[in-house]
């Protein structure tokens, strides 16, 4: 669809259209060529971050919620949105930007189902936010070692089996007896979860999908800022 | 006849007179004899019954009584003449007259122009034709349409035995003149007695005038005694399924399956599907035993109804083969199937298992005998080789992909020189679950729908429904073709439809230009639905609708299939596949065309791809009447190489593409006249560049 375009040449408001645009597309190149030319008119590491691709992954992840669009379609633009701040990350820690926070995220032990954990993830690392991946299979000593190196805001854990999911509830008991469970922002998802077993296990929010994840992530992180 | 005795070897050709058969021949003269129709001959010294003439030549002749002329079963027919392609004149005075007690026993069986093998003794050169319900080892074709044949070699078997009785001189115990008769009539060198059925020892030998029929097992249990002489042996071939259990009464004489009933697995009420059975094990403490008890108290039921539907008693069933899922497996045993909840999902054991049906709980004969077939990993159990056993790929050069399809789909891909497995985790859709008007297959169900592409007008049956529903026929939809829902097949057909017709393009996103051909599609904001059935024409009074939602569900669910059969066909190297077998219940009902539109399924000639109904039960049957298939799914269980699907690293990525219909990549040349012309373009969202960005929320 993208017809070649001089980048040069268009006014500024409208490269960020674009921008958004090929994110939705999932054009990736064209994601990085729009960013560099942002950056080329002045426009700063964060600007660029939250006004073009966070915003841009925004719609994304509505049409997600909507069900317009789908994972094959999701995972495209995340890998777009990916292009984009590689070019943007070693500018942002330089620029001493505002970090967005840092998700620590797995499925539990037990579970091997890789690729809900994994969608959430780019969502979130489209959303801005520093994502650390721990896999499938994670027990409650690597998680409190993630957390420990980490030092994250949010905390993710998914499960796809109902004989899996209790483990969330032993990792956030070892959270509180390791005294770190009070900084993080726990999320949890997974096919058999629903919000009256996040809130048995003390959980901040159970996510129905990752769109709901992200906005639920950003929620609760201005709210804690703001707090 | 009694194949466990001197089991001959089929090239011996000679039959020498110094072997251990009661008969005594009077002269050391041979004669040849030729069987038909399985063209076996060989030189037979004169006075050998026929019985022992044949089992030397490698043909085994049913027999119970072992040669004391009255099972009738070991009925053979002298042909009468000059057999020139054989070399021989064969007449019916070239044996032994029939003496009294063959008389009585041709007349009490009725018996016309055939003699008793056991009876009739060698006197001169013979062709003699073997009457099919004469051999032991009967053929039995497996199922309808299919060429596998059963041969008939139960574990169990039935030997009639004439005990010395007792006297003041013989202070031996009964059991010990069982096992006498046992080693002297049937050659059965160390018989051992199930203790559980030692108190009708003694009463049987009083009953049948010291003449009791046993019924062996493995050639060497004694697991149930009856006096005199009896002929009825029958087994139960059990499938238990997480939704339905079947149970298969079979003669193990002949092979007949002689009533099948099934009901639904009360485990249910515990739990809908496996992973929610485990959990509650997990969390009642009485959970595991009280599901264990709710699938025996099943298995009896069906039982005692099969039993007494062919006029028979549970209590007369002597053997029994259960099958089901790994899960399944561990809660009829009596196992906690926690191990198998997660990840490394260990199975308490592997292996195949023989027990007594009473430690079970089931209540079939006291000394009945259950064998349990193996599993291959934590989930692909024992049901699923049960229906490797059925179809047999292993036995074939084509390459077959052999499909389970239900929460988790169990594939099986490969051919004699390779064999691989795996589990995909389909989840619930495909059965009408996470689908907006999904439910199960019953009555009320839709079951087929078919879209018309250019006015996107539906027609459907529905189930209970001879007729085909057409919505927009001005006549009221009789009360039975009112839909409730739309089941499995259902849905499938339904998406396939509206791919083929336009109404989504191929990555499952409603197409809003179809919403411009049809009020059928509608959008509310900019997520679409097709209404399937007007208000009118469901028993709810509201309209059932596809949403986008279920096509997503769908979506997700063939997509882990295909993605599963992808990364086998991947390990094995192979390109596209032969033959495609969809077995259990679900995979009787849905239409190949339609899997394949959707990508549920590769590539193949349609007419290659089959429903092959519960292979699982067939392959519990082939296992309970051929004893040597037990060993064979023991093997194959060994032999079969299990991938794990979701650890692979291409896993994701094939998923990924699966989700596409039919598929991102793959090429389906079998539906090319089929399939609408990709659609790139169409690409349903608002262009930002170029207007205003408050455009996004438009609609239609």
């Amino acid at each position: 669809m993208s017809e070649e375009l001089d980048l040069t040449k268009l006014p500024t408001e409208e490269i960020v259209l674009q921008i958004k645009d090929d994110l939705y597309d999932g054009l990736a190149a064209e994601v990085a060529a729009a960013v560099r030319e942002l950056l080329r008119r002045g426009l700063t590491p964060y600007e660029v971050l939250t006004g073009s691709l966070v915003a841009g992954m925004d719609v994304v992840g509505a049409d997600f919620r909507d069900g317009v669009l789908f994972v094959p379609e999701v995972l495209m633009a995340a890998k777009s949105m990916k292009a984009g701040m590689e070019i943007l990350r070693p500018l942002l820690v330089e620029t001493g930007a505002p970090q967005i926070g840092t998700l620590v995220i797995g499925t539990v032990k037990g579970d091997i189902h890789d690729i809900g954990k994994n969608l959430v993830a780019m969502m979130m690392e489209g959303a801005g936010f520093k994502v650390v991946n721990l896999g499938i299979n994670v027990d409650a000593e690597k998680f409190i070692g993630a957390v420990k190196e980490h030092k994250p805001t949010l905390f993710g854990m998914s499960a796809l089996l109902t004989t899996t999911m209790p483990y969330m509830g032993v990792v956030i008991k070892a959270l509180k007896e390791a005294g770190l469970r009070d900084d993080l922002i726990v999320l949890v998802g997974g096919a058999p979860l629903n919000a009256a077993f996040a809130e048995e296990i003390e959980a901040d929010a159970y996510c129905r999908d990752a769109a709901i994840a992200v906005e639920t992530a950003k929620k609760l992180v201005a709210l804690k800022r703001g707090g | 006849m009694g194949e466990g005795q001197a089991r001959p070897s089929t090239h011996t050709h000679r039959y020498g007179t110094d072997d251990t058969v009661t008969d005594k021949p009077t002269s050391t003269r041979e004669h040849q004899l030729v069987l038909v129709p399985s063209g076996r001959r060989g030189l037979i010294a004169e006075g050998t019954d026929l019985l022992t003439a044949c089992r030397s030549l490698g043909v085994d002749l049913e027999s119970i009584c072992g040669g004391k002329q009255t099972c009738g079963k070991c009925q053979v027919v002298v042909e009468e003449g000059r057999y020139e392609k054989h070399g021989l004149s064969s007449a019916a005075r070239h044996l032994s007259p029939p003496e009294a007690q063959e008389i009585a026993c041709a007349a009490k069986f009725d018996i016309h122009g055939r003699r008793l093998a056991c009876a009739a003794r060698v006197q001169g050169e013979l062709l003699v034709s073997v009457p099919e319900e004469s051999q032991a080892r009967k053929q039995v074709i497996a199922k309808e349409a299919t060429e596998r044949t059963i041969t008939i070699q139960p574990a169990v078997r039935l030997v009639y035995i004439e005990v010395t009785p007792a006297s003041l001189g013989d202070h031996r115990g009964d059991w010990q003149r069982v096992v006498q008769a046992l080693r002297e009539q049937w050659q059965i060198a160390s018989p051992v007695l199930d203790t559980a059925v030692l108190p009708s020892l003694q009463p049987a030998l009083r009953r049948g005038g010291s003449t009791l029929t046993l019924t062996l097992w493995d050639e060497r249990e004694v697991l149930r005694i009856e006096p005199g002489y009896v002929e009825r042996l029958v087994g139960l071939a059990v499938d238990v399924g997480s939704t339905t259990i079947a149970a298969h009464l079979c003669d193990l004489r002949t092979g007949a399956v002689l009533a099948s009933e099934s009901m639904m697995n009360p485990q249910v009420r515990f739990g809908e599907d496996l992973m929610s059975r485990v959990s509650y094990g997990m969390s009642e403490p009485q959970g595991v035993a009280r599901m264990h008890r709710a699938v025996i108290r099943a298995i009896n039921e069906l039982a005692e109804k099969a039993a007494a539907r062919a006029g028979f008693t549970s209590g007369e069933i002597v053997d029994s083969v259960l099958v089901g899922n790994s899960i399944m497996h561990h809660l009829l045993l009596g196992l906690d199937p926690v191990e198998l909840g997660g990840a490394p999902f260990a199975l308490a054991t592997s292996g195949p298992l023989d027990v007594k049906a009473r430690d079970l709980g089931l209540a079939f004969h006291r000394g009945a005998r259950v064998h349990v077939l193996p599993c291959i990993a934590g989930h692909v159990g024992a049901d699923h080789v049960a229906a490797l056993l059925a179809e047999a790929p292993h036995k074939q050069d084509e390459v077959m992909l052999l499909i389970d399809v239900g929460t988790n789909a169990e594939i099986s891909l490969g051919n004699r020189a390779r064999m691989m497995c795996a589990s995909s985790p389909t989840g619930p859709a495909f059965e009408g679950a996470q689908i907006t008007h999904g439910q199960r297959a019953a009555p009320g169900a839709i079951e087929r729908v078919r879209i018309d592409r250019a006015t996107l007008e539906p027609r459907f049956k529905v189930i209970g429904h001879e007729a085909w529903v057409e919505p927009q026929a001005a006549d009221e939809v009789p009360a039975q073709a009112r839909a409730t829902g739309i089941c499995g097949s259902g849905i499938i057909e339904a998406v396939a439809e509206m791919f083929l017709a336009g109404i989504i393009t191929s990555d499952g996103r409603f197409d809003e230009q179809a919403a411009e051909r049809s009020p059928r599609v509608q959008f509310e904001g900019r997520t679409g639905r097709y209404v399937l059935a007007d208000a009118a024409q469901t028993a709810t009074g509201a309209p059932i609708v596809v949403t986008q939602s279920d096509v997503r569900a769908i979506q997700l669910a063939k997509a882990a299939l295909y993605a599963g059969v992808r990364l086998l066909m991947e390990h094995q190297g192979v390109a596209h596949v032969d033959r495609i077998a969809l077995a259990g219940a679900f995979g009787s009902y849905i239409s190949p065309r339609h899997a394949m539109i959707l990508g549920m399924i590769p590539d193949c000639e349609l007419e290659r791809v089959q429903a092959v109904g519960n292979s699982a039960g067939d392959g519990a049957r082939i296992a309970l009447l051929d004893r040597e298939q037990r060993a064979e799914a023991e093997r194959l269980a060994g032999w079969v190489e299990h991938v794990q699907t979701a650890t692979e690293p291409t896993f994701q990525d094939q998923f990924v593409a699966a989700l596409a219909l039919p598929h991102a990549s793959d090429a389906f040349p079998h539906l090319q006249a089929e399939l609408p012309a990709p659609r790139t373009a169409a690409r349903a969202r608002p262009r930002l560049s170029h207007t205003n960005p408050s455009h996004l929320e438009i609609a239609e």
